[in-house]
C-alpha cells in the first residue's frame, strides 16, 4: 500500500477486490456471465485476425496444402516485401501510389468537412441572424428525412461540371457543411461560455480571431474526434474511387478489385490486408479513449 | 407600407450587436449554404425530375411504369428481383436493432462494471476501424470451404448443401445471407454501442456513488440510474436508425463482389449496383438514371412516415428525446 503525506493509498486492483467481495451473490454471478459473453465474443471476432496474421506469413505451398487451420512454420516475412511489387492496380498503381491516394484523400476529406461543418455549427449555434430557423431545420431535415436513390442525379451533375477524375474539384462535394459533425458540434458550441469571447471582444479582436483563437480551442478535443472517425471511415471507403476518382485508386477500392481479380499468390495478398488494417487499429487503440467521449448524441454532455 | 411595418418588426427582433455581426455570419455560413443548396436541393430537385422523365428524354411516368413492373414480375432490366433487396434490408436493419437493444445494457457493464474494459472495446471495434473490404475479405476466407467457421458448421453436424460445402458458407444461396446475418448479428451484440458507451462514461461517477451511499444496489443503479440517463442518445440513434429502415445495407456489395450473387443483396447493393452501371457504361444506359431515381423516390416515400411513426413511439415511451 503507497503513502502519500501519510495518508494510505490503496492499489487499484485492491479498491476493484475490496468492491467485489461487496458485491451480492447475484450481482456476481450477472457480471461474470457478462465476463464470459464479453470475452466469448472477444474471442469469435479475434480469430479471423489472428488466422489472417499467421496466413500471411506461410508459404503459399503451405497455405495451399494444410489452408488456415495450421499454425504457420516457415514465418515468410517476404509476402510483406512482395506486396509492395505484386499489388498493382490499373495496370500501374501500385501499392505505396494506392497508400498516398488513400491519405491524401482522407486528409482532404477531414479538413474540407470540419471547416464546413464548423462554420455551420458555429454559426448556428452563437450567432442571432434572419435565415438561422431555416438552416438549423435544413441540418435536422439533413439528419432525420432520408432521401435515397439521388446518386444518379448527383453523378450527372458531377459530370456535368467536370468533377469526375479531378480532385481539384471534387473536395468541393465532400465539404458538406450540414452533415451530421456539424450537428454534433453545434450542441458543443452551445454549451461553450460566451464570457471570454465578450471579454476579447470588448478588447478588440474581430470575429475571426475570437473564432481561432477562443471558440475553436475550447471544441478542439471533439474536432479531433470527429476528424479521427472521418479519417478512419475516408480510409475505408472504396466508393469514391469507384465512382468519382477511377484513377486515383485507393488502398480499399484496390483490395476490392484485387479480392475479384487476384494475380497473385493468396498469401501475398493476406499479407496486403494486414498492412490495410494496421493504420486504422493503430489510430483507434491511441484515440480509442478520446473518440468514445468526445462523441455524443441525444442527450448526455459531461 | 405594410410590407416596411414587418421588416422593421423582423430587424427589431435584433440587438444591435447582433446585427453588427451580420456581415461576418453570412460570410462565414455562404460556402456550406451553396455547397448544400447545390449539392443536396439542387441534386434531389434534379433526381425528382429524373424519376418524372421516360427512355426517350421526354416528361411522363415511364421510369415509375418500369420500377412497378419490376415489383410485379419480380424481375428488373439487370435481372434482380425487388422484392429480395427490400426484404433483406428489412431484416439486416431488424436484426441489428435487436441486437443493438441488448447494447445498451452491455455498454453499461462494460463501461462501468468490468475489468479489461478498454481491451474488449478495442477488440469489439475493430470489424468498424478495419472497414469493409477489408474486413470482408479476412471474413470470406473463414467461410471459405475449408474456413474456420465451415469446418465448425461442419463440424456441428449441420447438413449443408452440395455447393457450401464445395465453395463454402458463402457459396451456396441457402447459406450466404443466414451467414452473414448471424456475423453481423453476434458482431453487433458487443460491438454495436460506441456511442452508448460514450454517453454512459460521461455519467458523472458522483451520481453512482450518492446512489450507493443512500443504499441503492447494483440492479436499482443499473435499471433507474443509468439506463434512463442514456435513453435520449438510445432514442435518438434508434431515431437515425429508422432512416434507413429500408435502405439498410450489409456490405452486399463487397460479400458478392458486386455481382449480387446467391443472394447477397439490399436496397443499398441494388441502387450503388445501378450507380455503376451507369458510371461504366453511360452512353446505352441513360434510361436507368430515370429508373434509380425513381425507385429512390418510391422508398422515399414510404420511409419517411415509418420515421416519423418511430419518432413519435419514441416520443411516448420517452418525453425526452433531445437533438
Amino acid at each position: 500500500m503507497k503513502e502519500i503525506n501519510g495518508v494510505k493509498i490503496q492499489s487499484k486492483f485492491k479498491r476493484a477486490l475490496i468492491k467485489w467481495k461487496e458485491k451480492s451473490l447475484g450481482v456476481k454471478i450477472f457480471l461474470i456471465t457478462f465476463f464470459l459473453f464479453f470475452l466469448i465474443e472477444a474471442i469469435i471476432q479475434l480469430i479471423p485476425f489472428v488466422l489472417l496474421l499467421n496466413d500471411s506469413l506461410k508459404s503459399f505451398s503451405e497455405y495451399s496444402e494444410y489452408g488456415s487451420l495450421k499454425l504457420t512454420t516457415g514465418f515468410v516475412w517476404e509476402n510483406y516485401s512482395r506486396v509492395f511489387s505484386e499489388f498493382v492496380v490499373n495496370g500501374d498503381v501500385a501499392y505505396f501510389g494506392l497508400l498516398f491516394n488513400t491519405l491524401w484523400q482522407a486528409i482532404l476529406f477531414v479538413i474540407v468537412n470540419l471547416a464546413s461543418s464548423l462554420m455551420v455549427s458555429y454559426s448556428l449555434a452563437k450567432f442571432n441572424f434572419p435565415g438561422k430557423g431555416l438552416l438549423y431545420g435544413i441540418m435536422i431535415f439533413i439528419q432525420v428525412i432520408p432521401i435515397v436513390g439521388v446518386g444518379a442525379a448527383a453523378y450527372k451533375l458531377r459530370y456535368a461540371l467536370g468533377m469526375i477524375n479531378n480532385p481539384g474539384l471534387l473536395w468541393v462535394c465532400w465539404a458538406v457543411g450540414f452533415d451530421y459533425s456539424a450537428f454534433v458540434m453545434y450542441g458543443t458550441f452551445r454549451g461553450v461560455s460566451d464570457s471570454y469571447a465578450e471579454s476579447a471582444e470588448i478588447d478588440g479582436a474581430n470575429e475571426l480571431t475570437i473564432f481561432f483563437k477562443i471558440m475553436f480551442p475550447q471544441i478542439l478535443p471533439l474536432a479531433l474526434a470527429l476528424s479521427v472517425d472521418n479519417f478512419i471511415a475516408r480510409w475505408n471507403d472504396y466508393t469514391t474511387a469507384q465512382i468519382d476518382l477511377p484513377n486515383f485508386p485507393t488502398l480499399s477500392y484496390g483490395m476490392f478489385l484485387f479480392s475479384s481479380n487476384m494475380t497473385t499468390e493468396k498469401t501475398v495478398y493476406f499479407a496486403s490486408l494486414v498492412m490495410a488494417a494496421i493504420p486504422g487499429i493503430l489510430l483507434y487503440a491511441f484515440f480509442q479513449n478520446f473518440i468514445i467521449k468526445n462523441v455524443s448524441v441525444g442527450g448526455i454532455k459531461g | 407600407m405594410k410590407q416596411k411595418g414587418i421588416s422593421k418588426r423582423l430587424f427589431n427582433k435584433y440587438s444591435i450587436r447582433d446585427r453588427r455581426k451580420w456581415p461576418f455570419v453570412y460570410c462565414f455560413v455562404a460556402f456550406p449554404v451553396i455547397q448544400i443548396a447545390i449539392f443536396y436541393f439542387y441534386v434531389n430537385l434534379s433526381s425528382f425530375a429524373l424519376a418524372f422523365t421516360n427512355s426517350d428524354g421526354s416528361a411522363g411516368l415511364g421510369s415509375f411504369e418500369l420500377v412497378f413492373k419490376s415489383f410485379i414480375t419480380g424481375e428488373d432490366k439487370l435481372g434482380f428481383n425487388p422484392w429480395e433487396m427490400v426484404y433483406k434490408s428489412i431484416t439486416s436493419w431488424g436484426l441489428t436493432q435487436i441486437a443493438t437493444l441488448f447494447t445498451i445494457l452491455s455498454c453499461y457493464v462494460l463501461t462501468k462494471h468490468m475489468i479489461g474494459s478498454k481491451l474488449f472495446r478495442l477488440i469489439y471495434y475493430i470489424p468498424g476501424i478495419v472497414g469493409g473490404v477489408v474486413l470482408m475479405s479476412i471474413m470470406k476466407e473463414t467461410y471459405s470451404h475449408n474456413g474456420i467457421w465451415t469446418s465448425l458448421v461442419k463440424s456441428l453436424g449441420v447438413n449443408l448443401p452440395e455447393r457450401a460445402l464445395k465453395s463454402g458458407l458463402l457459396g451456396a444461396k441457402e447459406t450466404a445471407f443466414v451467414t452473414i446475418m448471424i456475423q453481423r448479428f453476434i458482431y453487433t451484440l458487443a460491438g454495436g454501442g460506441m456511442i452508448m458507451a460514450g454517453a454512459y462514461m460521461r455519467i458523472p461517477n458522483e451520481i453512482f456513488e450518492a446512489a450507493q451511499i443512500e443504499g441503492c444496489g447494483f440492479f436499482r443503479e443499473t435499471f433507474q440510474i443509468a439506463l434512463p440517463l442514456v435513453w435520449p442518445t438510445f432514442s435518438t440513434l434508434t431515431l437515425f436508425s429508422f432512416c434507413s429502415i429500408l435502405t439498410a445495407d450489409y456490405g452486399a456489395y463487397i460479400w458478392s463482389n458486386g455481382t449480387g450473387r446467391n443472394g447477397l443483396v439490399s436496397v443499398g447493393f441494388y441502387l450503388y449496383r445501378y450507380q455503376v452501371t451507369i458510371t461504366q457504361t453511360p452512353v446505352n444506359n441513360e434510361y436507368l438514371y430515370g429508373y434509380v431515381s425513381a425507385f429512390g423516390m418510391l422508398i422515399t416515400a414510404v420511409t419517411i412516415p415509418l420515421v416519423l411513426l418511430g419518432r413519435w413511439i419514441l416520443s411516448k415511451v420517452h418525453e425526452d428525446v433531445s437533438y
